[in-house]
């Protein structure tokens, strides 16, 4: 009887058993074997591993915010506040660097033969209008631009967090708002100047005999020179590249997703401080670095023998085009420094 | 000087016409990233 008993109990505890496992297969087979669903086995290196971003669920109408994390934010906020801080450095103070030893081995570039008394025209009021147009708005954005990469680790200690708050949204207003008529300059340039900046073999020559400014003697040139021509250029391509870049930015998600922008800001920083670089070239040849080039821009006119040094073929065109009417008779040579 | 000042007042007018642009293509902040039941 006891025997009996035993086994009745044996089979009472395998029937339960087997009815436990039977009823456990279904919810077995509904899980991966490999996935732990307990939150602690949720690693957030293998969610961005297999997705390229986290998200959740929001209930406010933008659903971009969703997103909690992205991996390339990470690689994008390295750039921002690291790599591009050293590339923006490096060319700015570099060429600043650079400058300043020209200045002071070369020294400024005069008018070999001295200031003839006479002008002529080389700007007229509306070029020179675009230019200054162009010009001031250039300024402002890079100063403001600048602000936004160095303005946090060099100005925020200099003068506190409320000085630097108030200033960098002025900042960012005038930085938006001055990418209108920047852009409406740029466009103007490339219409206006772009028939006298197809390079050409005068060019070639030009840049060989490292147009005038390393060495003796000044090569021919047209309206623009080598140097002048790869300026425009730069202005054009490059004011193009950090105009179309700046708008992706200044209306999020309207043609690009995240990535998008986040390569948007990436060329437009990058562009940008290599165009401040160059542009400081472009005004230290037009200020201190060459006799009579400020005029130009300034007042619209030259010295006719800054002409015939500079720009040779471009004075015997004006001259057979306009014979002697488009020179002027100054009362007096003034030095351009 | 003339072209510069010039170049300095129409830089100042495009930019203002900007700011009402931008106010009529972009909503404001506390529009684009609200509901009825939540106020950011």
């Amino acid at each position: 009887m006891a025997s009996f008993a035993r086994y009745l109990r044996f089979v009472v505890g395998a029937l339960a058993f087997s009815f436990m496992v039977a009823l456990s297969m279904p919810a077995m087979a509904q899980q991966p074997s490999q996935v732990d669903p307990a939150a602690r086995a949720v690693h957030e290196q293998q969610l961005l591993k297999e997705f390229d971003r986290i998200q959740g669920r929001v209930t406010i109408p933008d659903k971009r915010s969703d997103v909690l994390e992205q991996p390339a934010g990470r690689e994008w906020q390295y750039f921002h506040s690291v790599t591009l801080r050293w590339i923006g450095g490096i060319a700015i103070l570099g060429m600043l660097a650079v400058l300043v030893a020209f200045y002071l081995t070369r020294g400024m570039v005069r008018i070999q033969t001295g200031r003839s008394g006479r002008t002529i025209v080389r700007f007229s009021g509306f070029e020179r209008f675009v230019h200054w147009m162009t010009a001031v708005c250039f300024v402002i954005l890079g100063i403001s631009g600048l602000n936004i990469t160095f303005g946090r680790p060099l100005l925020l200690p200099l003068i506190g967090f409320d000085a630097f708050s108030e200033w960098s949204q002025w900042a960012k207003y005038a930085h938006n708002y001055l990418s209108f008529p920047f852009t409406i300059g740029v466009i103007l340039i490339f219409l206006m100047w772009l028939a006298g900046n197809i390079p050409n073999k005068v060019d070639v020559e030009w840049l060989k005999r490292g147009g005038g400014i390393v060495g003796e003697g000044h090569p021919p040139a047209y309206r623009f020179n080598a140097g002048q021509k790869a300026i425009y250029w730069i202005v054009v391509l490059g004011g193009g590249a950090v105009a179309i870049t700046g708008y992706q930015l200044m209306f999020p998600f309207y043609v690009t997703n995240i990535e998008g922008m986040q390569l948007a800001q990436a060329v437009h920083a990058i562009v940008s401080v290599l165009f401040i670089a160059v542009m400081l070239a472009h005004i230290y040849i037009g200020t201190i670095g060459m006799e009579g080039a400020f005029e130009a821009m300034g007042e619209g006119t030259v010295d006719l023998n800054w002409a015939k040094e500079h720009h040779s073929l471009w004075l015997d065109e004006e001259s057979a085009r306009t014979g002697t009417g488009n020179v002027r008779h100054q009362p007096s040579s003034t030095p351009a420094e | 000087m003339k072209a510069f000042l010039l170049a300095c007042c129409c830089t100042v007018i495009i930019a203002l016409v900007a700011v009402g642009s931008l106010n009529v293509f972009q909503e404001p902040v506390s529009v684009a990233f609200s509901t009825s039941g939540v106020r950011l």
